[in-house]
């Protein structure tokens, strides 16, 4: 299933990444042009995804978590435009800037080395196409291999996902309930068994079983197939069970960004603090919660210095003057907050 | 004020007299200027059909010398067969075209309005044969039932020839004005009024139809192209033993005629032909303007 | 969305407190359209035979006036004859009337012309009603593949200028009565700037021509029938456009499309399988209803070309008062436009896998 995608060599990037980073985004902004002025949903974002490594991008709507995902694999509706940044991409050795790919590289890249999950895969799949056809279209779409070996490798995906192979296959979407539609979705993904598979919400359209399906699903498969991960949640509890690091996204930028103990147990930004504290816990004490006051900015006209200011209690003068960059406080540890040091879980969740 | 809705409501401010108010729609309509373009169309052509012949006396000399005139300063459109002036007719003619058209719109669009309504709102059985009636009517063509029709009733009254045309071309409105109330019927203020326990005739006329006007009116423009369509066929086909002055018999008598094969009777063919043509595109158009109009998403601005 | 733009919805299921057949039948498309299909030719029937004997003015009781006076039968006679031309008994009570006429037209025995004495009305019509089909159904074709095609292609290049400028042409030639279209093509094509051979254009054959199977008779055939089908494509073409652009322009916003293309799907896979096999689908009921509007069209066009198929026929009957021709033709053009929506349907249940499997597990 694997082809063999040469990049050109005007795309190969000139520094050498890390042998374990397949993907590293620098500086990477995407704005929409609106009536009103420019929508800036993506600032300067860069983070380094290692092989077999699962992160988390948590935020609200409107952080950009979404255009961040969707501008990796430059699928952006026409009003959009990258207006900074690289996306580099690496595999066996050779590294490329897929934001530089040509169409038809472009089109090959999709897929067969960085695959997208969406959420809510009710309308995913084409109403008039079996899965079967969905499969073969994809496989065939990437210099596929003989019908016989697509055939076993889609029996064994959907027993993969926990799918019975003889009733999905040959069943058309609407056949289907969604949560099945999005562990096809998950299969299909896998087919062209890519380097790196990015998650948009993929739990949120889901009942709290087939949640709890999917999740046990995805970790499995990671474990088993060894691909990297980028899943996009408002959901810490999701985070916690499946990711190796968590970055908070703010106003389209990461504010903080650590492996996941680190933000769970020493978070060092008041954003990643309040998002924490609105996570109610099975054992933990209700009056401990609270929500975050106020509401996203506007990401036309945002307000100045550091963007989470009019909702920050640690705000002091200097946040307005300026935006913070991002400071190493630990270990691949890395928080956006000038007052990072003061910032620390005063109440402590019972250990379970 | 009336008893309080709880649809969201039509007009803006209310403030400011009637003038105002036109002003306003008529920006609106100017958002889509192809629209607003068939609205004047529309209205000066009314204009013209009704207050014209009050100025334009109709030409009744024959004169023999004179037919087939090309255009000149006495007559703007030339001469027909019988050397009347042409343009005479034209302004005659849109009164009877438009009134048929009026009046089968109105039937149409109240059995439309009326049946749909009632079936969208009751549902079951009542539903059921409404659906089930409708789809008959609509698999029957309508224009070789009306010719068969005429061969039976003599339709040579304005009135009477409205009537039929009326009480044929509803289905189609009445399909489209069903699905706009089921899909309405399902909207919270609906839901939320039901649950005020405010009435059955409260909800449909308080409640859906002020949101339905739109739809009842653009329904009665397209009704009235249906109209012009049929009435201009069957004149033309000679079934209509309707006496005046009216576009379609111009066409009639042209191709009686044989006007239509000479190349010096071009204005006379060609007039009431376009006339009939520039109506009939200028309601389609017209109803486009209305879409701005009426819709609340659009008028508020973004 | 416009009142004629709105994909008109399948009509809702019929009464649940019913029993078991009607469930079967409400829930089978295919039971429900075929039912209908009935239904509709039993009420045009029943409809056809009151018109000709009840209304005032009844055809039969003109006739047998008309033969009472011409020929000087008496009542009996005449009305023995009128009974024959007829196909009904006029001596039997109304309903055994009724059913006799319903028993000979599914014999199609459908009477027998008022004028050509001895000609029934089933030869007149088998002997026209090709040419309208023929004169329909290229038109229609034409129409509908160059109409998806052009729909398309101004969905894919939006706010272009092409597009601006065809779907400006396509609401146009959609507004006006189509047969105005044919009239104008007759005056300026034929008459002002004689770019066409109008005369000898008229009918549907040229003289001498007999209807064999070879190209000479084809060439002919399409060349009478070339105003009649231009004039239907013209008129009907503007629809298609812009139902399909507005149809595809929706299906190129759907999930499922900007899936495919981070699938990595081509370009054109996308457009043929996803795009366009959805796009197509409200076209399909919209066939059946041109379709059926385009036959009714045709009592007009054929008389402006004067070409000889169905609608000539039928427009002619009424003129020379052969009623029993007109009540023939009527009842064939609807059950042609109820044959032409059922086979819609069909298609469209065959096409849309959610019509067809509905009821299907989840």
């Amino acid at each position: 299933m694997r082809g063999s995608q040469e990049a050109r060599s005007s795309t190969r990037v000139t520094e050498t990444l890390p042998p374990d980073v397949v993907l590293s985004v620098r500086d990477l902004s995407v704005e929409y042009a609106a009536r009103r002025g420019a929508v800036k949903a993506v600032r300067q974002v860069s983070f380094d995804l290692r092989r077999g490594e699962s992160l988390a991008l948590i935020g609200e709507s409107g952080s950009g978590k979404t255009t961040l995902a969707l501008a990796l694999i430059r699928l952006l509706t026409r009003s959009a435009r990258i207006s900074s940044g690289q996306v580099l991409y690496q595999r066996n050795g050779r590294a490329f800037d897929v934001l530089l790919l040509g169409a038809e590289e472009l089109r090959r890249f999709r897929w067969q080395e960085c695959a997208m999950v969406f959420q809510s895969a009710l309308n995913a799949l084409n109403p008039v196409m079996k899965v079967w056809d969905h499969i073969q279209d994809t496989s065939r779409a990437h210099d596929g291999a003989g019908r016989g070996e697509i055939q076993r490798r889609a029996h064994d995906l959907m027993r993969l996902v926990q799918l019975d192979p003889g009733r999905v296959l040959g069943a058309y979407p609407h056949q289907l309930s969604g949560g099945m539609r999005q562990r096809v979705l998950l299969a299909l993904g896998l087919l062209l068994d890519p380097q790196v598979i990015i998650l948009d919400e993929p739990t949120t359209a889901l009942d709290i079983l087939t949640q709890r399906a999917v999740i046990d699903v995805l970790r499995r498969l990671k474990h088993e197939l060894g691909f990297s991960m980028i899943f996009i949640s408002h959901d810490l509890s999701l985070a916690a069970e499946l990711a190796d690091r968590i970055g908070t996204m703010y106003a389209g930028r990461i504010v903080e960004l650590g492996d996941v103990n680190e933000i769970f147990y020493r978070p060092r930004h008041p954003y990643t603090l309040g998002l924490l504290k609105a996570v109610p816990t099975l054992a933990g004490d209700v009056a401990g919660l609270s929500s975050i006051p106020g509401s996203p900015p506007d990401l036309i006209h945002m307000p100045s210095g550091c963007k989470f200011h009019p909702r920050c209690p640690y705000m002091v003068g200097s946040c307005v003057e300026s935006e913070p960059e991002l400071f190493k406080v630990g270990e691949r540890h890395v928080s956006a907050c000038f007052r990072w040091q003061d910032v620390h879980r005063e109440t402590e969740t019972a250990r379970q | 004020m009336s008893q309080a809705t709880i649809a969201p409501s039509w007009t803006g401010s209310g403030r400011g007299g009637p003038l105002y108010e036109l002003g306003l729609v008529l920006r609106l309509m100017a958002r889509n200027p192809a629209g607003l373009a068939g609205f004047i169309a529309v209205v000066l052509i009314v204009l013209l059909s009704v207050v014209g012949p009050l100025f334009i006396p109709l030409d009744m000399t024959m004169n023999p010398a004179k037919i087939y005139q090309p255009p000149s300063w006495t007559y703007p459109l030339g001469t027909d067969y019988q050397g009347r002036d042409v343009w005479s007719q034209i302004v005659h003619g849109g009164q009877s075209v438009l009134l048929i058209a009026f009046l089968a719109a109105l039937m149409s669009t109240l059995i439309a309005v009326t049946f749909g309504a009632l079936g969208a709102f009751a549902g079951g059985w009542v539903d059921g044969v409404i659906t089930f009636v409708t789809d008959v009517f609509l698999t029957i063509p309508t224009l070789p039932l009306l010719v068969v029709l005429s061969a039976f009733i003599k339709l040579n009254s304005l009135p009477l020839l409205s009537v039929i045309i009326g009480a044929l071309a509803w289905p189609v409105l009445l399909r489209s004005v069903r699905s706009q109330v089921l899909s309405l019927k399902e909207r919270d203020y609906v839901e939320a009024a039901r649950a005020l326990d405010l009435g059955t005739r409260h909800i449909i006329g308080a409640e859906i139809l002020p949101q339905m006007l739109s739809y009842i009116v653009i329904s009665f423009v397209l009704a009235m192209r249906t109209a012009i369509y049929a009435q201009t066929a069957l004149i033309f086909l000679g079934l209509v033993p309707l006496s005046g002055n009216n576009w379609a018999v111009m066409i009639q008598l042209a191709w009686v005629r044989g006007a239509v094969f000479f190349r010096d009777s071009l204005f006379y063919i060609l007039s009431p032909v376009l006339a009939i043509a520039v109506v009939q595109l200028a309601l389609v158009t017209m109803t486009r303007s209305l879409e701005e109009v009426f819709n609340p998403r659009l008028r508020t601005g973004g | 969305m416009s009142v004629e733009s709105v994909a008109l919805p399948r009509p809702a299921v019929g009464p649940s407190s019913v029993g078991r057949l009607a469930r079967l039948v409400g829930g089978s498309f295919v039971l429900r359209s075929l039912l209908k299909a009935i239904a509709t030719i039993l009420i045009v029937t029943t409809l056809t035979f009151f018109l000709v004997r009840l209304l005032p003015g009844s055809p039969v009781e003109v006739y047998i006036q008309t033969l009472m006076g011409q020929y000087s039968m008496t009542y009996d006679q005449a009305r023995d004859q009128a009974s024959a031309l007829y196909t009904i008994d006029l001596d039997s009570p109304l309903y055994v009337q009724y059913l006799g006429y319903l028993a000979h037209l599914a014999q199609g025995n459908l009477g027998t012309s008022l004028l050509s004495q001895g000609t029934p009305v089933s030869d007149i019509i088998l002997r026209f009603l090709p040419w309208t089909l023929f004169c329909i159904g290229t038109a229609l074709l034409v129409s509908f593949s160059l109409g998806i095609g052009l729909g398309m292609i101004l969905a894919y290049r939006r706010e272009s200028t092409l597009d601006h400028v065809f779907t400006a042409l396509a609401s146009v030639t959609s507004s006006i009565p189509e047969y105005l279209i044919g009239l104008l093509l007759v005056v300026f094509l034929g008459i002002q700037w004689s770019l066409i051979p109008i005369a000898a254009m008229r009918g549907s054959m040229s003289p001498g021509m007999q209807p064999h199977l070879g190209l000479d008779f084809l060439i002919d055939a399409l060349f009478h029938a070339a105003l009649p089908i231009t004039t239907y494509v013209l008129g009907t073409i503007g629809v298609w456009t812009l139902t399909m652009k507005s149809s595809t322009i929706a299906a190129l916003e759907e999930d499922y499309v900007t899936v495919a293309r981070a699938r990595g799907l081509r370009d054109s896979r996308i457009r043929n399988a996803y795009v366009g096999r959805n796009a197509i689908l409200p076209l399909v009921t919209q066939l059946a209803i041109t379709a059926g509007y385009v036959v009714g069209g045709a009592v007009v066009i054929e008389r402006l070309f004067v070409y000889q198929g169905i609608g000539y026929v039928l427009s002619s009957s009424i003129d020379q008062r052969d009623y029993t021709v007109m009540q023939g033709v009527f009842l064939t053009i609807t059950l042609a436009v109820i044959f032409a929506n059922l086979l819609a349907d069909m298609l469209y249940g065959r096409l849309d896998p959610r019509i067809r499997l509905a009821g299907g597990g989840g």
